[in-house]
């Protein structure tokens, strides 16, 4: 199953918008099209959903029928890079509350330059902390963004 | 007073140290901001505007219109550079401008965009001084048909703007509709597809969905493909940075078709900078003989979509100077300004305070020659960020676009959706599907939405009146055109054999 889903990436994921389209446009039936003569909340869902099901349906039928493309240039190490950054842009949203924005942006650049790419521990160390303290006294000093900058036990 | 007179008048207001001195710092601090991600222009002269609080109501202007012009100039910067587009009206400009960054040509591509904003500026303070009262009059007529149709019209021609395919584009752009749908339905108050979550109430930023799909796609993608740079390093020297006369003749047409293209939509009350955007690049490349390099590095990919996206912001000074109605976010903060410095826009503002009307008008030019003079130069300091070895630049690109999601409204479920919108990105784009129509269709969906509706409404639900109306009939012949050229145009190749 999985070896005849790979040659076939371009057709699933077709596959999934037109499903979205769908659901969408199912979703606008059910909101109401019209009341009385006004349109409803409907209606917009129901024309972009069935335009995103016909246009991503007529590429999924076209790519099921055709012979299975290429998958993407791609390297295993490439694709483990992408998991591990996604990872740790999550444990940034996790830790940014609970630790601050220095602190959490800092941790999430040591991370990336030194375990994944490998950067001298100096190079990261100058580029974490310039980076996290600058862009918070820009954000929430300068500027005067909400952003805090530590966590709320400091502050 | 005449015309000629006004408009010394207005350079005569204009061209004091203390204003000219307001300018450049209105310029700098926007080129600044607007290379933030996250800030767009109207949120960079919401940061800025109490730069303004006690200074005289001309020389707010000034400063305003300096920081708006170095808003959408930085903006655009980062669209060439990094693939980040500071605002959606950047967005046309990152399909080949950061396809010239990636060949070494980033240089070039900064400087026709600092020349198209020039050029656009120079072509939008003569047409708004020559035309800006009769024009406000004609947009005034166009009604919510009309702009039913001009969005429609500015969503079909992303089929010709998006990509190889003309039917995934539309797929996205239609899925970008849909998109815009979710949250809470403006005539109604009926909850959509928000599924009970609170944070989804008042829908989906399209800066998310920008960040996702463009910055951390494109990084995600990189490092899918094991490339250690994603960049040819810019050349050193100045002349080798600067465009060349080819890239100039090449631009030249397409920056005088889309400034007046973009001034005449500008001057359209909603009628804004992305369609303008949007519409000059899709003009352009329908135009061009060799249409294979758009999208790959065509410098007139650049200068349609930055030329017409500032004559369009020009554009709408033209409602707001001549009928007080904000005709963009943008405006809108002007018109705040005004307000808070006690001045009336209007059509009696020209009478009453010609100082500010034609100070105002003025300093649009004024504005567009400090950009260029501050911006020029810095060309090769903005090109030389290309040298930085990418594993050190795509993490601190990573951060700034966490950062962007994150302080627009301060929710860390944003910064979930930020990265659900990443995965998605990054699947899709691998497969084909490019990003571009999908933040247009979540753009103009909301304006499309109301003005569709507030036609049926006054129709009572007869759909022919979007064929009664003379503008709103001819928008749509553009919108069946849009669509069914590229059909037409494979049907022909199919036929043609090879």
């Amino acid at each position: 199953m999985r070896a005849r889903l790979s040659g076939r990436g371009d057709a699933v994921a077709a596959t999934f918008i037109a499903l979205v389209g769908l659901a969408g446009a199912a979703g606008g039936v059910s909101l109401g099209l019209y009341s009385g003569r006004a349109p409803g909340p409907g209606l917009i869902p129901l024309l972009a959903g069935a335009a995103v099901a016909v246009s991503a349906g007529a590429i999924a039928l076209a790519a099921w029928a055709g012979p299975p493309r290429p998958a993407p240039p791609a390297t295993p190490e490439g694709l483990r890079r992408v998991v591990i950054v996604l990872l740790l842009m999550g444990a940034w949203v996790v830790l940014l509350e609970p630790a601050g924005y220095v602190a959490a942006t800092a941790a999430l650049l040591v991370a990336l330059l030194r375990f994944v790419e490998r950067v001298p521990l100096r190079v990261t160390l100058a580029v974490a902390l310039a980076t996290a303290g600058g862009l918070a006294a820009l954000f929430g000093g300068v500027l005067g963004l909400p952003l805090a900058a530590w966590p709320a036990w400091i502050s | 007073m005449d015309l000629l007179t006004s408009l010394a008048y207005g350079f005569g207001v204009v061209f004091t140290p203390a204003n000219v001195l307001l300018a450049l710092a209105g310029c700098l601090a926007g080129t600044l901001v607007g290379v933030l991600p996250g800030l767009g222009p109207t949120a960079t002269i919401a940061v800025l505007l109490p730069l303004t609080f006690g200074m005289d109501p001309a020389g707010a202007l000034i400063m305003l219109a300096g920081i708006y012009y170095g808003a959408m100039y930085g903006g655009s910067t980062t669209s060439i550079l990094l693939n980040v587009p500071g605002e959606a009206a950047s967005v046309a400009t990152t399909l080949d401008g950061y396809a010239l960054a990636r060949q070494g040509r980033a240089g070039p591509a900064l400087g026709i965009a600092a020349i198209g904003s020039f050029f656009a500026g120079t072509v939008s303070a003569v047409a708004l001084a020559l035309m800006g009262r009769p024009l406000a009059d004609v947009a005034v007529r166009f009604g919510p048909p009309e702009y039913t149709a001009l969005t429609l019209l500015a969503l079909g021609t992303i089929g010709l703007t998006g990509g190889e395919s003309a039917v995934r584009s539309f797929a996205m752009g239609a899925l970008g509709l849909l998109l815009a749908t979710v949250g809470t339905d403006r005539v109604g108050g009926v909850e959509r597809f928000t599924f009970g979550v609170p944070y989804l109430y008042e829908g989906v930023d399209f800066l998310l969905v920008m960040l996702a799909f463009f910055a951390v796609t494109e990084v995600l993608s990189t490092l899918a493909r094991g490339e250690e740079g994603a960049f040819t390093p810019p050349p050193r020297g100045l002349r080798s940075l600067l465009p060349t006369a080819d890239d100039l003749r090449r631009s030249a047409w397409p920056m005088v078709r889309s400034a007046i293209l973009g001034f005449v939509i500008g001057v359209l009350p909603g009628g804004g900078v992305v369609t303008a955007a949007f519409l000059a690049y899709a003009m352009e490349k329908r135009l061009a003989r060799d249409r294979g390099r758009w999208g790959k590095g065509a410098i007139e990919g650049v200068a349609a979509p930055e030329t017409a996206n500032n004559a369009a912001a020009g554009g709408a000074l033209v409602p707001l100077l001549s009928l007080g109605i904000p005709g963009s976010g943008s405006a809108a903060m002007l018109l705040g300004a005004m307000t808070i410095t006690g001045v009336q826009a209007g059509p009696l503002l020209f009478q009453q305070r010609p100082d500010v009307a034609w100070g105002l008008i003025a300093s649009l030019y004024l504005g567009n020659v400090v950009l260029l003079v501050l911006n020029l130069p810095l060309v090769p300091v903005f090109a030389s960020i290309l040298r930085t070895p990418y594993r050190i630049l795509y993490p601190i690109v990573l951060v700034l676009s966490l950062t962007g999601a994150y302080v627009t409204r301060t929710q860390l479920f944003d910064l979930w959706l930020l990265l659900a919108f990443s995965v998605a990105g990054f699947l899709l784009v691998r497969r084909g599907f490019p990003p571009a129509p999908l933040v247009v269709g979540l753009v103009l969906g909301p304006l499309f939405e109301q003005s569709l509706r507030q036609s049926l409404l006054l129709a009572r639900g007869d759909w022919a009146i979007f064929v009664r109306r003379p503008w709103s009939a001819a928008f749509l012949a553009g919108f069946v055109l849009s669509l069914a050229a590229p059909l037409l145009l494979g049907a022909v190749r199919w036929r043609r054999p090879a």
